[in-house]
């Protein structure tokens, strides 16, 4: 199976933090940053793959991806906008 | 509360938010892919190998979970590196370098198995010439790997070597995803590679300078670097080439770099950074501190 490259790129949305500095504050333990590297990775995938080029500036990428899945017939999971 | 999906956001959207994606995303992804969220969150190499178990201290449960896990991308590969490098923590009653060095030396068989010279089906040939019988497919696309110096039964220890070597052919040529997957797994290998040596490098790569460590001084300088300045000098390149092995220097150049500039772009793309990997390696090497052998 291979890595669909165009998802990848289609999207430049950044979740890090502004100064673009490490994700965590201070060390610890790798496998709890790699599960952060997880989730920040599929979050910024999904974003890529559903927004797509459906942003329209000016208006929040949640309402953009409310509408892009809208089209599609799906919803936003209700969990969607926790967060940590 | 601030919603994550604000593009001045920072935070990152809890483990409960994932558990649906797949179902959200479903239409968009291609076949195959149904499950990518959920193999990317929870189903990973490490995720696999340490589920909770009674056979506490069995290192061959582990080796035989590793081997019936197959990454869905390599993507979910890269990850399992990254994740694998900067493991330390012990797990089902094994240690945290016992557990390391399985789990890095998992992901270069996956590495392995797709670019080592004698059956690696990355040089397979798409479109009409793939309807020709095996052994013309075979002449017409195979690498000429004796002349690069690299033999066909390389081990998987050393798959490193392979993928600096690939650079020096049109393999990657014309083929987007082919050199997308070349990219990812450089830099999978390139880290398994690291934790399966550490802390003791020395004795498992020997102490002089060959084209075997040269090859991986080059990985870490195209896909761990900040900069580009090492991929410049092409001396440090000319160093990988075994003796008496014929490779075209300047296209592995420009190959490395462009590989190097795209592999900040994913990782761009992704909200991650250089950064961020090195200090997954930064955390194994205070983690399990380096050994010196007299």
């Amino acid at each position: 199976m291979q890595f669909p490259a165009a998802l990848a790129l289609s999207s430049c949305l950044d979740i890090r933090s502004q100064n673009g500095g490490p994700l965590d504050e201070g060390r610890c333990e790798g496998a709890i940053v790699a599960k952060r590297i997880r989730r920040t990775v599929a979050a910024n995938l999904f974003k890529a793959m559903v927004l797509g080029d459906a942003h329209v500036p000016g208006r929040s990428q949640m309402a953009d991806l409310d509408l892009a899945l809208a089209r599609r017939g799906a919803m936003l999971p209700a969990t969607f906008t926790e967060s940590t | 509360m601030k919603a994550w999906l604000d593009i001045d956001s920072s935070q990152i959207p809890g483990a409960g938010s994932f558990s649906k994606l797949d179902q959200a995303g479903g239409s968009r992804r291609p076949k195959g892919l149904e499950h990518c969220f959920e193999c990317m969150l929870h189903g990973g190499l490490l995720d696999v190998m340490c589920a909770r178990t009674r056979r506490t201290g069995d290192a061959s449960l582990l080796r035989a979970r590793a081997q019936e896990y197959r990454p869905l991308t390599p993507l979910h590969l890269h990850l399992d590196a990254i994740e694998t490098v900067g493991w330390t923590t012990d797990s089902v009653g094994l240690s945290a370098r016992v557990i390391r060095r399985m789990a890095a030396r998992w992901v270069l068989e996956c590495v392995h198995s797709y670019w080592n010279p004698r059956t690696g089906r990355s040089y397979s040939v798409r479109g009409p010439q793939a309807r020709k019988p095996g052994f013309l497919r075979r002449a017409d696309h195979w690498p000429e790997w004796n002349v690069l110096g690299v033999d066909d039964d390389v081990s998987v220890e050393q798959v490193h070597r392979v993928m600096v070597a690939v650079a020096s052919t049109s393999v990657l040529d014309n083929d987007e995803d082919l050199f997308t997957r070349w990219i990812f797994d450089c830099g999978s290998t390139f880290l398994a590679t690291h934790a399966l040596n550490w802390p003791n490098h020395t004795v498992m790569l020997g102490h002089r300078v060959t084209p075997e460590l040269s090859s991986l001084a080059l990985l870490h300088a195209a896909f761990i670097d900040e900069d580009e300045s090492r991929l410049e000098d092409e001396r440090q390149i000319a160093r990988c080439v075994p003796r008496s092995a014929e490779w075209d220097v300047s296209a592995v150049k420009v190959r490395l770099m462009e590989g190097w500039k795209r592999y900040g772009e994913y990782l761009y793309s992704f909200g991650l950074s250089r950064q961020v990997v090195r200090e997954q390696l930064e955390n194994l090497e205070l983690g399990d501190p380096m050994q010196l052998v007299g």
